[in-house]
């Protein structure tokens, strides 16, 4: 038996055992975190890999967010053009009575208050905010649209912008939403700037005077069926964002499952392989250290007496 | 009468002879587990006469072996460096941290994703405070690694600063143990053990000389010890930088030697000292990957605010650039990257000109970070995917130095029990020398009693 300042194969031994024993901190590492990769340095070839996936969910999970804003605005803006749409139709039936040869002077009064009384509800409609935006008053958003002026024929000027330029981007790029402004739904104007037959704002109040004066009252309400026909085109086009919508929602749902499911396969650590892994390796360094306390330690010396 | 004299001297002989040989023998027993030991072997040099005669000549030698010293001292020179490496990798690899929880990723996860919501509602005065709030978690995040990596920088010139000292100390004992044998002691062992040390921490070659005393010099051309006189190393550029990255730093002798290339642990600690900390941080005439990113992302990001507009509302003012960093010393970008206090309606979100839109700045720049245009790259890259690559080679470093160093250290292991078995002590040959050797001297003294009592009947009959 050749010694030294320790027995010939223990380093060998002791090298081995410290390999099994680095393997099984590795294997119990990532059991209890449930990551394979943790740093770096765990598997440097998938780095990139991991990195972009991690960067792609971060940016799905803000699509998403940024998709249930959206939803929230859509949904806001298809109730408002609805509510017009039902209040341009009472108003149609109102000059309808208004109209009749049983009407008095006092009904059509009354009627035109009615009426008046529409025209704030639409201005009330255009002045919707959802999350402290002003959702029709284009990229001038923190600004109120339809402000009371006495200068006006309806007695509301707008004071929002002129378009809305703002995007919301599906995962494609393509742009799902071009947010209209209250004066574009509900005080259309000609390219003279003048409002023209699909203004819902100008209708009413046409419908107003005409009640008043008692003159033009057909007229009026018929100007009214262009507006209506006009706004039940602007809530098609609300319809079809939020139809794009959903599908760009699903999308991102799929995309988010996809983006999870290959991360998972990088990073995760696969538990059941990684339990066995850890079975083998405690096996292995019990099998090692009976091993070695098992040899036999005696030389000739203890044979000599 | 003349015949049993001679017989009584040869007799005698030979007991002088296994006693030197059981002296040797015990030696090697009571040293059997010592550290460098080599066992003694006794040699006797036959004269020609026959036997064990006066004339045969003894010599007590030493079983040590100058290539299996070479061949441990090469593997722990070699296991000393991948050790060093590994350590100080280990922890420049933690600071990279590549989940995105933390650190430079988080930051740009956190940028994009604020400058996205921003994109939703570009005139959000809290959304605008955020974004900026995230510029300057961005240029937080780069200060904190380059401040890390300063700190590691730092401990990794203590630590070569430390092991020149161990260099040096071991230097010194060697020269001693030189003094003491041309002076005649047994420093064998002891020189074996402090050359061994002196390997893990450097690479060196020994030159025996006749008197039993060695010379030493470390990276082929740095001499440590010249027979009773020791060169002391020094570590020279130790400290931070001034200016245009990380200095080198160099090892010199007293003599005014130098080398660049070492191994051992110096010699690991020193690559990683002049080669991967210059990568990341800069120097040696290089920027350094840390502030290439900073430098790329927050240029680019400033060229986007300051091209855009603060609104889309004609007569908008242009925005203001979010990030400062020293132009000047493209080694010092991270270091000095800062992110200006913007008041929100300073922030440009809105891209100018026909086809502008209220949220276009916004938009790219919740992009940048994993932009593939070309003009967002950085190194042809997105900076995202240039941070990866960045974290990416020193895991790849790390992992290299942590299997080397069990291969290496498997390797040390192999030569040192290589050399064991040829110079190590076996007890068991020992048993049996020892036995042969007893009887043999036992043989020897019934032999010196048989001749004495013929010689005392001699001396009778005589009478």
């Amino acid at each position: 038996m050749i010694t030294g300042a320790t027995k010939p194969g223990s380093d060998y031994f002791l090298d081995g055992l410290n390999s099994i024993r680095n393997k099984e901190a590795l294997t119990e590492r990532q059991i209890s975190s449930g990551y394979r990769i943790q740093t770096a340095a765990d598997s440097p070839t998938e780095i990139t890999d991991l990195v972009r996936l991690n960067g792609q969910l971060a940016a799905n999970q803000t699509q998403t967010q940024n998709f249930g804003r959206l939803s929230t605005e859509l949904q806001s803006a298809d109730q408002g053009i609805s509510t017009v749409i039902s209040a341009v139709e009472s108003a149609k039936t109102l000059g309808l009575q208004g109209g009749t040869a049983t009407s008095t002077a006092d009904s059509r009064q009354a009627i035109a208050a009615q009426v008046q009384g529409l025209i704030s509800q639409v201005v009330g409609v255009a002045n919707t905010s959802v999350e402290g935006r002003y959702i029709f008053a284009g990229d001038s958003d923190t600004v109120t649209p339809y402000q009371s002026d006495s200068s006006s024929a309806f007695g509301y000027s707008y004071q929002g912008a002129a378009s809305s330029t703002r995007q919301v981007l599906d995962g494609t790029g393509h742009s799902l939403y071009a947010a209209a402004t209250a004066q574009q739904l509900f005080d259309h104007r000609d390219t003279s700037g003048q409002p023209d037959a699909s203004s819902v704002l100008t209708g009413l109040q046409n419908l107003v005077t005409a009640l008043q004066s008692n003159t033009g009252i057909d007229t009026a309400v018929s100007s009214l069926e262009t507006a209506s026909t006009y706004l039940n085109g602007q809530l098609s086009q609300v319809g079809t964002s939020e139809q794009e919508l959903t599908a760009a929602q699903n999308l991102a749902a799929t995309q988010k499952t996809d983006l999870q499911t290959a991360l998972s396969g990088i990073r995760d650590t696969d538990i059941s392989q990684a339990a066995i892994d850890l079975n083998t390796e405690k096996v292995a360094e019990s099998a090692a250290v009976a091993a070695e306390g098992g040899g036999s330690q005696k030389t000739l010396f203890d044979y000599l007496g | 009468m003349s015949g049993i004299f001679t017989a009584l001297h040869t007799s005698a002989s030979a007991l002088a002879v296994f006693s030197q040989s059981l002296g040797a023998e015990q030696q090697n027993v009571t040293n059997s587990a010592t550290a460098g030991y080599a066992a003694k072997r006794v040699r006797v040099t036959d004269s020609g006469v026959g036997g064990i005669t006066a004339s045969d000549t003894v010599a007590i030698s030493s079983s040590s072996d100058t290539y299996a010293d070479a061949l441990v001292r090469n593997s722990s020179s070699e296991a000393g460096a991948a050790a060093s490496q590994s350590e100080v990798l280990g922890g420049l690899n933690q600071l990279f941290d590549i989940t995105g929880n933390s650190g430079v990723l988080a930051a740009f996860q956190n940028f994009s994703s604020t400058f996205s919501k921003l994109s939703v509602t570009p005139s959000d005065a809290a959304l605008r405070t955020s974004a900026i709030g995230a510029g300057q978690q961005v240029a937080q995040a780069f200060g904190d690694l380059a401040a890390s990596l300063d700190t590691q920088r730092a401990q990794t010139d203590t630590s070569i600063t430390e092991t020149v000292q161990k260099i040096n100390t071991l230097s010194g004992q060697i020269a001693q143990l030189n003094q003491k044998a041309q002076s005649g002691v047994d420093t064998d062992t002891a020189l074996r053990q402090a050359l061994d040390d002196l390997s893990n921490l450097v690479d060196i070659n020994v030159g025996h000389n006749p008197d039993g005393s060695v010379n030493v010099t470390a990276g082929g051309q740095v001499q440590l010890v010249s027979g009773n006189q020791s060169y002391a190393l020094s570590a020279v550029g130790i400290g931070g930088s001034a200016g245009g990255g990380l200095g080198q730093v160099t090892i010199q002798s007293s003599t005014g030697e130098s080398s660049g290339q070492f191994s051992g642990s110096l010699g690991g600690l020193l690559n990683v000292r002049n080669n991967i900390l210059p990568g990341l941080l800069g120097g040696g005439g290089q920027p350094g990957s840390l502030n290439q990113l900073a430098q790329g992302f927050a240029a680019r990001a400033n060229t986007i605010l300051t091209g855009a507009a603060t609104s889309s509302a004609a007569g908008a003012a242009p925005g203001v650039a979010l990030f400062t960093f020293d132009s000047a010393d493209p080694t010092d970008a991270a270091r000095s990257l800062q992110a200006a206090a913007l008041t929100p309606d300073q922030l440009g979100v809105a891209t100018t000109g026909s086809n502008g839109t209220a949220n276009g700045a916004a938009l790219l720049l919740s992009g940048l970070p994993s932009s593939t245009n070309t003009a967002d790259q950085i190194g042809g890259v997105s900076a995202q995917t240039f941070f990866s690559q960045t974290a990416a080679t020193l895991g790849q470093q790390t992992s290299n130095a942590t299997n080397d160093q069990a291969q290496f250290q498997s390797a040390l292991t192999s030569a040192q029990n290589s050399r064991q078995k040829l110079i190590g002590v076996s007890l068991d040959g020992e048993a049996i020398s020892i036995t042969a050797d007893q009887r043999a001297y036992q043989a020897s003294a019934q032999v010196i009693s048989v001749l004495n009592q013929l010689t005392q009947t001699e001396v009778d009959l005589i009478k």
